[in-house]
């Protein structure tokens, strides 16, 4: 029987729960972008400045805490942020889509091309989060997790070298894909450690090694070691981030010593804890194009009782959620853990 | 910077508003702004987390745009409620009438008259007509206009009506609304929608894939 757990804060009940100790109950930890348009015309911080500033994009952030009740605040709403200060054709968008990097007009095409520039964080877009994860640091100390992201190699070699050119180079030149993805892996060790230094009690770290385009055997050919070491450069909690179907591939995220996996609403939970075995702890994975955005608050409890009756430890969004979510069904997330809880007990 | 809230803002209004049946991201004639039509209890509010100078005048006139546009009611005393005008609620029809009356330009004349349409894929202009028949309001569609593909045009505009309004199919070229009765002014918003539900559906598949991140959206997957 776990031992009683008094009334936790909610940074407290999420570091708890990334460490596989007992809770009050389940956190509601978005390790990605819980932003609306709606959001956005609150607190005034609308797309794309919201990216670029960080005094706007700590407002805009600090709702997924204050107004939506989620026991975390995440920063970094994209993907984006270190591509741009790369130096990567960026396409702004407006408020209601999201920023993308240009992928077929990429800026590097080898290994010996990768060089980060002197100034990489002070660019006003690496900047931008720093400077907000300080100001969210400041005004909420202790009271809730502070969750930075930094890419993965695998997602910056797609910006900097474009999808088709790196994953032929897999096939055609897997040693030099090693070269080009452990000098990658320095940027993600640099801008992670910037949030560590400005405030950011964990770090997301998304590496779309997806279902969509490789192999479970390629995430272990390519990157299981390097997330082992990423995880062990890093000094907080990780939560790996990898979209899409990625049942084949848990066994191998299980054995990167990180400390949770966020996962899709493509796996079944079920099965997700079985692919895991106890190894990482699971973070997800209320579906978001179809239940987020065009269903009702029901559904949206049925999948927090799904995830939770499968003992997925940490309740969120599969991935950053649509910007034009309805509230209504973010605001039952917390609802209904709250009520799984009266009705099962603490976890 | 001011001090970020600790309380939230949001929970009351969501719960007084009831379920959001739309939401325009970007008002194009108000700032760009978020605006959303909500319904409880039968009862249609507008809102918006804006705050704004000026958005309670902007909501109050889509409010009246939208009593232009669809069959429905301002609520007396107030400037931002709706009502239907019968028990009949249109789900698709009403989206559909809220988005026009964000997005359309406020100070553009709205049609009234006859009911008509321009064929989007043929030289036909599509009307429609309204008359009691055996106890219901049924609407008959026409076309104006020489075109051999003439009778499948306007079989196929019933079908668009069948799919945005619920209606039920009279016969080959006339419909009527699920509860028998006249609602003129949703005739008139749905008929340039129904005459080419593919590209309908194409838009608003476009519109529903914006703001939404995944790997097709991110372009990590094969098309």
């Amino acid at each position: 029987m776990s031992p009683v757990v008094e009334k936790m804060t909610s940074r407290e009940r999420v570091m708890a729960a990334l460490a596989g100790e007992p809770v009050d109950r389940p956190p509601i930890c978005t390790p990605t972008n819980v932003a609306t348009v709606e959001l956005m015309d609150l607190v005034e911080a609308p797309f794309p400045d919201a990216n670029r500033d960080g005094e706007m994009n700590a407002r805009l952030a600090a709702t997924a805490y204050t107004d939506l009740g989620f026991d975390s605040i995440a920063p970094y709403f994209s993907i984006i942020q270190e591509s741009s200060a790369l130096g990567c054709d960026m396409q702004w968008e407006q408020k209601d889509n999201w920023p993308t990097v240009r992928m077929s007009n990429p800026i590097w095409k080898t290994a010996s091309d990768v060089k980060i520039p002197v100034d990489f964080l002070d660019h006003q877009d690496t900047k931008a989060i720093t400077d907000s994860i300080k100001i969210l640091k400041q005004e909420f100390g202790d009271e809730v997790a502070i969750v930075g992201k930094t890419m993965g190699p695998w997602t910056l070699a797609y910006h900097v070298f474009g999808v088709e050119p790196f994953l032929l180079g897999t096939v055609d030149d897997p040693d030099e894909t090693m070269k080009a993805l452990e000098a990658l892996k320095e940027i993600t060790i640099l801008y992670g450690q910037a949030q560590i230094d400005a405030g950011a009690d964990v770090l997301t770290l998304p590496d779309h090694a997806t279902g969509d385009l490789v192999s479970g055997e390629y995430y272990r050919r390519f990157l299981m070691e390097m997330h082992q070491e990423l995880n062990e450069a890093l000094s907080v909690p990780i939560i790996l981030h990898i979209c899409g179907a990625t049942t084949d591939r848990m066994p191998y995220i299980a054995e990167t010593g990180m400390a949770a996996f966020h996962f899709d609403s493509k796996n079944d939970p079920v099965e997700a804890m079985e692919a895991v075995d106890g190894k990482i702890r699971l973070v997800g994975n209320i579906n978001n194009p179809t239940t987020l955005y065009a269903r009702g608050p029901e559904e949206v409890r049925a999948e927090v009782n799904a995830a939770l009756n499968a003992g997925v430890q940490l309740i969120a969004p599969e991935c950053a959620i649509p910007l034009k979510t309805k509230l209504e069904n973010l605001l039952e997330i917390p609802v209904a853990i709250e009520d799984w809880v009266a009705e099962h007990g603490k976890n | 910077m001011p001090s970020l809230a600790h309380e939230s803002r949001i929970t009351e209004k969501v719960v007084k508003l009831g379920h959001c049946i739309e939401l325009v991201s970007l008002d194009p004639h108000f700032h760009e702004v978020s605006i959303g039509l909500f319904v409880k209890n039968g009862l249609l509010t507008i809102s918006s987390y804006s705050v704004l100078d000026g958005i309670d005048a902007r909501i109050e006139q889509i409010r009246d745009r939208c009593v232009l546009l669809g069959d429905v009611e301002p609520v007396e005393g107030t400037t931002d409620q709706l009502q239907l005008i019968s028990d009949l609620y249109l789900d698709r029809a009403l989206r559909f009438m809220f988005i026009a009356a964000v997005e359309k330009d406020p100070s553009a004349e709205l049609p009234t008259g006859r009911i008509t349409a321009p064929d989007t894929k043929t030289k036909l202009t599509f009307v429609i007509e309204g008359a009691m028949e055996d106890g219901k309001y049924v609407y008959t569609v026409s076309a104006e206009g020489q075109v051999e593909r003439a009778e499948m045009r306007i079989r196929a505009a019933v079908g668009g009506f069948i799919r945005y309004s619920d209606c039920e199919r009279v016969d080959k070229n006339k419909f009527s609304f699920p509860d028998g009765k006249k609602y003129d002014n949703f005739a008139r918003l749905i008929l340039p929608l129904a005459r080419n539900v593919s590209a309908v559906e194409a838009q608003l598949e476009q519109d529903e894939m914006a703001g939404q991140m995944n790997t097709q959206t991110l372009g990590f997957s094969q098309s």
